[in-house]
């Protein structure tokens, strides 16, 4: 049953991810959307003294398959790389380097957030 | 296939790029997000400093990063830090960075091991709490550098796949 649930959870949890990096068009801002919300509901769990078995579902396989590490990279290297046209002379890595901050910032207070309300 | 006319590679935009449905993509990703979050599951349950309580129902195991009850802080890990979520996020990294720096790599398969099996053995979340929680602890200078190791790491990590694979390793 636990099988069965860590499946679905971390099978929806990549597809909602899917959806708000590659069909929303936020582009890195829905990379961004999903990082910062799996890090508020887990901190709420682990806050809140969830069970192992609640974790390893809930935490593990949902959340943990909603949020990404990899395509955060991915994004932080791509918006180095795109060098903006309309302001030539703005230096390259300013938007990457806003990307990597805005991101950790909002997802460190996030997840504190959790942890604080659910403590 | 008429053999006169070469197959033309599968480059991600090109009519030999069979651009999968919503449906089958979105089961192309779940599929590779459940295998990778399986595997990462797998890791941080036998790695020490992972998951505590390897049986997932015990109800003494403390989960990860609950306030100051860090699984890898009692099990000792170098400088207190979360060594299998680095390690799964770092492999992770370095698999998309192969998978973007291959310049035959099929939409298919973009959405199967990139988006699906890379975006679910990596993990924020997981990362997120850690690094929180230990800020929480009174560990400010552990979770600073659990969190500048694991962004610089994760660069790396890209970067270098991405150039093993015939990509770009600079990022400019």
């Amino acid at each position: 049953m636990s099988t069965v649930a860590f499946v679905a959870l971390a099978g929806m949890g990549a597809t909602l991810r899917w959806l708000a990096t590659d069909l929303w068009p936020g582009g890195h801002r829905g990379t961004m959307l999903v990082n910062v919300t799996g890090a508020f509901l887990l901190g709420l769990l682990a806050g809140g003294g969830a069970s192992a078995t609640t974790m390893t579902i809930v935490g593990a396989g949902g959340l943990g398959a909603l949020t990404t590490f990899s395509r955060f990279a991915q994004d932080a290297v791509d918006l180095a790389t795109d060098s903006p046209t309309d302001h030539p002379t703005r230096a390259s890595g300013n938007g990457a380097i806003l990307y990597l901050a805005a991101t950790l910032v909002l997802g460190l207070v996030a997840a504190w957030l959790g942890l604080e309300i659910a403590s | 296939m008429d053999p006169e006319i070469p197959r033309p590679p599968a480059t991600p935009g090109t009519p030999a790029d069979h651009i999968p449905s919503g449906a089958v993509a979105a089961a192309l990703v779940g599929a590779g997000g459940i295998a990778g979050a399986a595997i990462r599951w797998a890791v941080l349950e036998v790695l020490p400093g992972g998951m505590a309580g390897g049986d997932g129902t015990s109800t003494t195991s403390t989960p990860l990063a609950v306030g100051d009850a860090h699984a890898w802080l009692r099990d000792g890990l170098p400088w207190g830090l979360p060594w299998p979520v680095i390690l799964v996020n770092i492999v992770g990294c370095g698999l998309l960075g192969v998978l973007i720096g291959r310049r035959r790599a099929s939409t298919r398969s973009r959405l199967l091991l990139g988006t699906g099996f890379c975006g679910g053995l990596t993990t924020f979340s997981t990362f997120a709490v850690d690094a929180a929680g230990l800020w929480r602890s009174a560990r400010p200078g552990v979770a600073a550098t659990y969190v500048v190791l694991s962004v610089l790491i994760a660069l790396g990590a890209f970067l270098a796949g991405r150039s093993a694979a015939g990509g770009s390793g600079r990022i400019p």
